[in-house]
């Protein structure tokens, strides 16, 4: 498990993380969502050890990453443009892993090289970006890491790979109950794959919930009334989102659907009903409750 | 137990990296070996085989190669460096880096001892073939190479290159890029060597008494790459000849300098992995991972350019504000280059003004002090002096050259080993060493304009040199001083002379007459009349005649032996004209002085009453011969000497007539 308390990384003046706190079980996929800048690579370079600290504190599995190879040695950082060593083929790469991480599958990486396909004695600066995408994901599932942390990894992946990956995921998670956190803007392929989200947005935490209770307690609803409502006369609702054309209100709550067509009720709407919010839907609406400037950005 | 098991898997994570990086700078390794290989055992393979005498080579193989393989292990050290330093300067390789699971403390080391051994196993191969290219034209001799040249001459340079290798990597963990980590280790290496020479000769220019330490350990003392030059020299001995002209190192000394580097080197090392492991990943592609280093190049680099164009402008103009607008407009200039530099522009220029300021300050600071005696360095006269000497070349007018500090004479052994030297006139007696302190005092007051409290610059002038002896040791101070109004001076140095102390150790009394064995004379007024040439013979031809030799007769001239009893009568007329005072007075310019030299360079047995006895006693009976002579101006009024040496040309002049 993954416990974050109250976590602070600051680059000089700006602080990217102001007390995060969190926590992630083992063996879920977790995706980390929020808006440029929120802090997303932050703190997946944080929990991996890269980052130290500046107050509070992570815990895997009760232990403290930064300055821990024990913890590393079970932990795997993918970041958003993997790295690998000037000059290197996947095959002396996979040597260097071969030699620092304890848990290192020799026939897991050669399975994961004929699955994807690669050329593992080809020059690495040569391949695409999705390529090198797919041969650091072949190194860090040979590692068999118990933490696998993914920086924006669906990108330049096609969509065929995207799903073996997926898939991959979901065996490590149901046969060694890997946890997996992913950070990544790609908020159709999370809803895929993840079975937790949390929000970041100026490097604190909007909100963080299970992905289904979080599309269950959120809803877009509707509606035509004979008399338009104010939102302020909506007090009894959670509203995120209210928008009027017309005589349609088009709103999104927080709730159960049911409490909240009971209380819609009492306006004796001419029409009413409630529509599924995707998790794009729910991030655009949870970031323009927590003020982002949606309409401008958009206009 | 836990201990031990960190340990070893500090061990573990080393070891698994160490071979990997020294895997992937294999191919450098080679490069640089083959290029130590064309330097050294090649190059002397080619010049021995075509050689007539390899020998002589051979003689010298492992300083010419040391030498020649300098410039390469410099040249790998930094590429070493940035080959296997540089992963901490790119944000995505550091996190790759940063998120395997080894320690930073076993990266760091395995990054450092992996270039090490690809800089030293190189250097090993190379020794191993000079010595089978010695065996070769040695035949078989290859244990002539004494093991200790080996040791000195290589093992420094591999010393040296541990060194500099520590410093590119305290460097690299200072600096947030490549280009950060390389303009550092080159500002260093440049700035430091000349802000301390310039800061010395400041000082030497400024302050009374203070000649400069141009120590080259002090002056590369923070410069490892000029330093890794310097051992080298060092090692060739702290005195030597190159082309013919002489060099010393006065101030060097072989354990001070591997004393310094060794406890640099230690700390160096402690350092960078102490500061590695505190040193944030998101430093890369920053400026500095830790400000410091460009802080203080900053400073140093100013410092250096701004004194360095101070300096030109005063000996330009020859004025105080010249120096310092020199300083100012080229200090500024410099600043702004560092800072364009470390900084990629000028944007944050004015922000780095008021460090500018603080070095500004601290120079202007350094020249006051220096100016107003560096808190009563110039004035300082030791507690308990026992003795003092002075040497100044103006007193030789007023000693008639008859002092040994002018002159200083040596007693060598018939192996021409040094045994015993004067060159110095101690003044023991408490009112001659207070004469000797008027003239310090003097001195300082020559360098004083009037009404000035500071001192000015002297570039040039007449040089002074006034030692106080104490039990606790020497105190040296040395003077430099124009010579304008130096009547006051004069006068003390007369007083001095004239003190029967002085006289007791001039060289009529230090010189042993056993060693002398020629008089010369040269004079304004012919000494005697004589033929245009002198014809002497020369050798007898085949047929019987005699072929001559045609010498110009010189009547200025004359050179003739002297009986051991006759130089000690001319050195006993000597001593007795000083005792007069006569021999010591101004030289008014007549034709009718003589100037004298004696050649007192002959081969003698030490005796009980030679001057020498009492430094070296346990020569006697010994070979031994002087450096020297001396030289003087009789004038008629040193009587006693004058009829004596006229005795001596008319006994010697022969038929000649005068």
């Amino acid at each position: 498990m993954i416990e974050i308390q109250q976590l602070v990384k600051r680059f000089g003046s700006k602080v990217a993380l102001d007390g995060v706190t969190m926590q992630v079980e083992s063996g879920s996929v977790f995706g980390l969502v929020g808006s440029n800048g929120a802090g997303k690579s932050t703190l997946l370079r944080t929990l991996a050890g890269v980052f130290r600290p500046d107050g509070g504190n992570i815990l895997m599995d009760g232990k403290t990453p930064y300055e821990n190879s024990e913890v590393k040695g079970r932990t795997f950082f993918v970041s958003d443009y993997p790295y690998f060593l000037p000059k290197a083929t996947l095959q002396e790469m996979s040597l260097l892993y071969r030699s620092t991480y304890p848990h290192w599958d020799n026939s897991r990486y050669e399975s994961l090289c004929r699955t994807f396909g690669l050329d593992a004695k080809g020059r690495l600066q040569n391949f695409s970006k999705g390529m090198q995408r797919q041969a650091a994901l072949i190194l860090a599932l040979s590692t068999q890491p118990d933490y696998l942390l993914l920086d924006e990894i669906f990108d330049g992946l096609d969509p065929v790979v995207r799903q073996l990956l997926k898939k991959l995921l979901a065996e490590e998670v149901s046969q060694r109950g890997m946890t997996v956190v992913i950070a990544s803007h790609n908020l159709r392929e999370l809803e895929d794959v993840c079975d937790h989200v949390g929000f970041l947005h100026r490097g604190g935490v909007l909100m963080e919930q299970e992905l289904d209770s979080l599309r269950l307690g959120i809803h877009r609803i509707q509606a035509v009334f004979p008399a338009l409502p104010t939102p302020e006369q909506m007090q009894a609702l959670d509203l995120v989102h209210w928008e009027t054309k017309g005589s349609l209100v088009t709103m999104v709550a927080r709730g159960e659907e049911e409490a909240i067509l009971e209380t819609l009720g009492q306006w004796n709407p001419l029409f009413c009903e409630s529509l599924p919010l995707t998790l794009e839907e729910v991030f655009i609406s949870e970031m323009e409750a927590a003020g982002y400037d949606i309409d401008n950005i958009l206009s | 137990m836990t201990s031990t098991t960190s340990f070893r898997n500090f061990l573990r994570e080393w070891k698994v990296l160490y071979v990997w990086n020294l895997r992937r700078s294999r191919g450098m390794s080679l490069l640089y070996f083959g290029l130590l290989l064309l330097a050294g055992p090649a190059l002397t393979f080619l010049v021995c085989g075509v050689s007539s005498f390899p020998e002589r080579i051979l003689g010298n193989i492992v300083p010419t190669n040391s030498g020649l393989s300098i410039p390469l292990t410099m040249i790998f050290t930094l590429v070493f460096a940035i080959q296997r330093f540089s992963y901490m300067h790119n944000k995505r390789s550091v996190d790759l880096y940063h998120a395997m699971p080894v320690r930073r403390g076993s990266m760091l080391l395995a990054s450092w001892s992996a270039s090490l051994t690809g800089l030293l196993l190189p250097l090993l191969a190379d020794i191993l073939l000079l010595l089978l290219t010695n065996a070769w034209f040695a035949k078989g001799a290859w244990y002539n190479i004494p093991l200790e040249s080996i040791l000195s001459y290589f093992g420094g340079q591999m010393f040296m290159a541990a060194v500099c290798l520590t410093f590119c990597m305290l460097m690299a963990v200072c600096s947030g890029t490549v280009m950060d980590m390389v303009i550092s280790i080159v500002l260093t290496n440049c700035s430091f060597p000349l802000v301390i020479l310039m800061v010395m000769l400041l000082g030497s220019w400024l302050l009374p008494g203070f000649d400069g330490n141009y120590s080259l350990t002090l002056i590369t003392a923070l410069a490892p790459f000029p330093a890794m030059v310097i051992a080298f020299i060092l090692q060739g001995g702290l005195h030597f000849n190159l082309f013919g002209a002489y060099y010393s190192f006065p101030h060097d000394s072989l354990p001070l300098f591997w004393g310094w580097w060794v406890l640099l080197f230690v700390v160096m090392l402690v350092a960078s992995f102490w500061l590695y492991v505190r040193r944030k990943s998101e430093s890369a592609e920053n400026d500095l991972a830790f400000p410091v280093p460009k802080v203080l190049l900053r400073f140093l680099c100013s410092a250096a350019v701004g004194l360095l164009a101070g300096m030109v402008f005063f000996l330009v103009n020859n004025d105080t504000v010249s120096f310092f607008i020199g300083f100012l407009l080229f200090s500024i200039m410099a600043h702004a280059v560092a800072e364009a530099l470390y900084s990629r522009g000028l944007r944050r220029f004015v922000r780095t003004l008021p460090s500018y300021g603080v070095m500004v300050l601290c120079v202007v600071a350094l020249y006051l002090s220096a100016a107003t005696g560096f808190f009563g360095y110039d004035t300082r006269v030791p507690q308990n002096v026992t003795q003092a000497s002075m040497q100044c070349y103006d007193l030789s007018y007023q000693s008639n050259d008859l002092s040994p500090e002018i002159n200083p004479l040596t007693l060598l052994s018939a192996e021409n080993e040094p045994l015993a030297r004067r060159d110095s006139v101690q003044m023991k007696e408490p009112e001659n060493i207070k004469i000797i302190q008027n003239i310090q005092q003097e001195l300082l007051h020559l360098r004083k304009p009037e009404g000035s409290p500071l001192y000015s610059f002297c570039t040039g002038g007449v040089e002074a040199a006034i030692t106080y002896e104490t039990p606790q040791g020497n105190l040296v101070r040395n003077f430099r001083y124009y010579n304008t109004d130096t009547r006051r001076l004069h006068e003390l140095g007369q007083q001095l002379v004239n003190t029967s102390e002085w006289k007791q150790q001039s060289l009529p009394y230090v010189i042993d007459p056993q060693g002398i064995h020629k008089l010369y004379i040269n004079t304004n007024t012919p000494l005697y009349t004589a033929g245009e040439y002198e014809y002497t013979e020369n050798s007898i031809m085949e047929d019987g005649e005699v072929e001559y030799a045609e010498t110009i007769i010189d009547p200025y001239h004359i050179e003739f032996s002297l009986t051991k009893e006759e130089s000690k009568t001319l050195l006993g007329m000597l001593q007795k004209d000083i005792e007069a005072g006569t021999a010591l007075e101004e030289i008014t310019q007549s034709d009718e002085n003589l100037s004298i030299s004696l050649d007192a360079s002959a081969k003698f047995r030490l005796t009980e009453d030679s001057p020498w006895y009492e430094l070296v006693p346990e020569k006697v009976g010994e070979w031994v011969y002087q450096s020297d002579g001396l030289s003087f101006t009789a004038t008629p009024r040193m009587e006693n000497t004058y009829t004596y040496l006229q005795k001596l040309i008319d006994s010697r002049a022969g038929g000649n007539e005068k």
